[in-house]
């Protein structure tokens, strides 16, 4: 049986080196398409109008994470991202350390998995993880085609039509936040729910999470939750060291969190 | 958890067995191009019998070479992407055009090297032949001496201007990696000079090793000053290649910043067979003692000879390694520090068999590259029914050196043959001595 | 040796005059296609193609975006219900999954709910990094034995059934 599937696999490779090497130069032609402008979203306006005054942000708090991984699940369900596959937009990560200062930290399933383990005596807690939607994103930078990109309003999407499945914005982010889509075989990634927050929605982690841990808003906006988390409360981001301005902010992050 | 933590995406190794192999073909391109290029531009004359054969050799690895890459791609249909539309911040999208330039000028010098010999094969070879040869020659069928003297500036322009690019095409794809700030054991200004350094060190050891396997095919002696010309640059540059991959390492664990520990486990616990094992101990330091001992006039010849080929090949496996513990060492080093991925060789999709199938497929396309155009200096080619169209020719005077390199390959009969040559400054000498 | 001079010495049909052309056609070529196979919305509003941001915002939602209120408007005794209860502040498709299709077409599509204790156990199991100050846990097995928990409690009022909390 599982010879099968590896004889199949390797014809399947096969064909596809033999295709790339005959098709490769006619595949630009693929991109050879009509402009066919979303009117839902856009409702008369260009992008730049819509994204004037916008740059979306992100709160965590992870005084308040339980671990549910409703928000892994949703965004899994949101987004078409294979619930059997161990690629995530989203996923939690426990920090369970021990009295001795060793941490554990593990994330089975993305969180969806969790299992008891054993309490300790030191910090136990839970971190949500996601696209920081860097300032400064590497990804971006690295992308040999174009095909992610940052937008006016400071969300890094992904063009899956562009998109030549090269992977070197999944070794350039520093958050592993990007992978490989199983079955589209293009760079996937969080949003932030673009898709969503552009018709007036919360991104589907933020709508199901129980305890309120996860906070979207504009950081343009001086009234906004997440502005004023970000002006008035202690908040960290994930790996300040590496240049990328996250605008993911994350509260009661400790130092072990990477 | 054996392995500690890893980010849920990083479970699956995005960069496999063909991105170790994409670095590791175009190391031997550029090595191989190094090689005629010491011949060509620099002036080792010891080099001659593998200065055709080293550019025929670099051909047949850079074709196979984005066949692998290709092959990685989510979507390998969308390949030329990165023709139409290269993000300029990219460290990758300069490859396309890269590429294409160091394939354009390999494929250059090779014509105007072969120009005389591809216009006499047009005029003796029959059919089928005859044909293919007439259009390789595209028209262009001028064997004048001022032709052969252009095309000599030619060769020597496209020689001196393909050390750089070869130089580029391959210390770019070190920047490929050194440029990650994401990855702990890739992140180092480094990289480039070390893939660089290694690039040369496995072309020469590849030259050496197909050198010596054509000579054994073809029944011929193996030129002895040749070999051993290899024998010292490979030795040299191994020095090099050696002091920065350990400089490298060194310069982490002295700075000990929060990386290192990651990094320490990796080389101490995860990859020491590879790493220490197989490219450092026996890739460097065994063949460096291999080739000095070589170097022994005592010894026999045969032995020297055979002592420089083992060197090559455990080279070539070295420096293999050498791409493996890069690619996908790197890979297994979780971002988060805090643990390591596994790899899993797999066996058909991107796996070990379409990998070997890589690694043969530029012998064979060198096999048929030398059947189109025989790169052997050692005067096969020149027998007198191949030669007939020149026949005219031979009476006449070499009276110069440019002249002298062409027509030194149909003077079998010739008491006495002339080497043409330059030196850096293109200064033309004459070299007597075979 | 002059006779190989056949046709003359135009630098055309020099041999380096041969490469010359063909490099030029082969650039100039690429230069046309690549003006023909890049997408029109390329480089709109910066180095991407335009049009992607509209794709990307216009795919289709699943979770819907309305908030409780939404839901309340058919199911107006569990929506009371829910609001002044412990779970009120919680959006209906945390547990009950997805349902914008549900309510695009209500009579048509209905969102199922996996009604066992490893629903209410995501959030209640009393797991490592999870604390009481944060939220009530229980070891499933011994607070039940396995039962579902909706034997005993009404998911949208918890302590209704059993008589208000103790």
């Amino acid at each position: 049986m599982k010879k099968e599937v590896s004889r199949r696999d390797f014809l399947a490779t096969a064909g596809k080196i033999v295709a790339a090497g005959i098709l490769a130069p006619l595949g630009g032609l693929a991109v050879l398409q009509k402009t066919s402008v979303a009117q839902e979203v856009l409702k008369g306006k260009s992008w730049p109008e819509i994204w004037a005054g916008k740059e979306w942000g992100f709160v965590v708090d992870t005084e308040k994470c339980i671990g549910c991984a409703r928000c892994v699940k949703a965004c899994k369900l949101e987004n078409g991202v294979p619930l059997d596959k161990e690629v995530f937009r989203t996923w939690v990560e426990r920090y369970v350390e021990s009295g001795e200062g060793q941490v554990n930290i593990d994330s089975p399933n993305g969180g969806l998995d969790f299992e008891p383990a054993e309490k300790t005596d030191g910090k136990q807690f839970f971190v949500p993880k996601l696209c920081n939607q860097c300032e400064n994103p590497p990804c971006v930078q690295v992308c040999p085609v174009g095909a992610t990109y940052k937008t006016g309003d400071g969300v890094i999407l992904v063009d899956n039509k562009r998109c030549v499945g090269c992977r070197y914005c999944i070794q350039a982010c520093p958050y592993g936040a990007r992978f490989l889509h199983p079955e589209l075989k293009v760079a996937d990634k969080c949003t932030w729910c673009y898709h969503r927050t552009q018709k007036g929605m919360l991104p589907a982690c933020v709508t199901v999470c129980p305890v309120g841990a996860r906070k979207y808003g504009n950081l343009k906006d001086p009234n906004s939750e997440v502005t004023q988390i970000v002006k008035k409360q202690r908040i960290r981001v994930l790996k300040p060291d590496m240049g990328t301005e996250p605008k993911a902010y994350y509260i009661g992050l400790d130092e072990v969190v990477k | 958890m054996l392995f500690g933590y890893v980010y849920p995406n990083e479970i699956e190794i995005n960069w496999g067995l063909f991105i170790v192999l994409y670095p590791y073909l175009t190391g031997l391109v550029a090595g191989a191009f190094i090689v005629s290029s010491l011949y060509h531009v620099f002036g080792v004359s010891d080099l001659k019998p593998v200065s055709r054969l080293s550019l025929i050799s670099a051909l047949a690895v850079l074709v196979v070479a984005p066949l692998a890459l290709i092959s990685h791609l989510g979507q390998p249909l969308r390949a030329l992407n990165l023709m139409w539309t290269p993000n300029p911040t990219s460290a990758m999208a300069g490859f396309g055009y890269i590429y294409s330039f160091y394939l354009i000028i390999v494929v250059l010098e090779i014509w105007f090297i072969y120009r005389p010999d591809i216009i006499g094969f047009s005029e003796t070879r029959t059919g089928f032949a005859k044909t293919g040869y007439n259009l390789l020659t595209l028209g262009a069928k001028d064997v004048s001496q001022e032709a052969l003297h252009t095309d000599h500036k030619v060769i020597t322009f496209l020689a001196i201007l393909g050390i750089p690019s070869a130089a580029f095409l391959h210390g770019y794809v070190g920047f490929i990696f050194g440029a990650i700030k994401a990855n702990a054991w890739w992140a180092t200004p480094l990289m480039p000079v070390i893939f660089l350094l290694s690039a040369i060190v496995s072309g020469i050891a590849l030259l050496i090793v197909v050198y010596a396997a054509a000579c054994w095919i073809r029944r011929k002696k193996i030129d002895f000053a040749c070999i051993m010309s290899m024998n010292k640059y490979l030795w040299v540059f191994l020095i090099f290649a050696f002091v920065l991959e350990i400089l490298e390492v060194i310069h982490l664990g002295y700075e000990g910043k929060e990386e290192w520990p990651a990094v320490r486990g990796l080389i101490t616990q995860i990859i020491p067979f590879s790493y220490f094992g197989i490219q450092l101990s026996m890739g460097m330091v065994v063949p460096f003692f291999l080739l000095m001992f070589s170097r022994m006039e005592r010894l026999p010849v045969k032995i020297r000879q055979i002592g420089t080929i083992v060197s090559g090949s455990l080279v070539l496996v070295g420096v293999l390694a050498m791409r493996f513990n890069v690619v996908v060492g790197g890979q297994l080093v979780s971002k988060s520090l805090s643990g390591y991925s596994q790899f899993h060789f797999p066996i058909f999709a991107e796996g070990i068999v379409p990998t070997i199938g890589f690694l043969i497929l530029p012998l064979l396309i060198l096999a048929v590259l030398a059947y189109i155009l025989p790169p052997w200096m050692d005067g096969e080619e020149a027998k007198p029914e191949r030669r007939r169209g020149f026949e005219p020719e031979l009476g006449e005077p070499l009276e110069e050196g440019v002249l002298a390199t062409v027509r030194e390959r149909y003077t079998s009969t010739a008491s006495q043959r002339y080497i043409a040559r330059t030196d850096l400054f293109g200064k033309w000498r004459e070299d007597d001595r075979l | 040796m002059a006779g190989r001079k056949e046709g003359g010495s135009s630098f055309i049909q020099s041999a380096l005059g041969r490469i010359t052309m063909i490099l030029v056609i082969v650039v100039v070529l690429f230069g046309f296609a690549r003006q023909m196979i890049i997408p029109k919305s390329f480089g709109q509003y910066g180095r991407y193609r335009g049009d992607s941001v509209s794709e990307v915002a216009s795919r289709p939602v699943n979770y819907a975006g309305g908030g409780n209120s939404t839901c309340g408007q058919c199911h107006q005794n569990v929506f009371q219900a829910l609001s002044s209860a412990e779970h009120g502040k919680m959006d209906c498709q945390t547990c009950h999954g997805p349902a914008a299709k549900h309510v695009a077409k209500p009579s048509e599509q209905s969102p199922k709910i996996e009604g066992n204790a490893e629903l209410c156990g995501a959030c209640h199991k009393d797991i490592a990094g999870r604390t009481d100050q944060q939220i009530a846990t229980v070891t499933l097995q011994m607070h039940s034995g396995g039962v579902a928990c909706v034997g005993c409690h009404d998911p949208h009022q918890p302590w209704a059934k059993l008589g208000g909390r103790s």
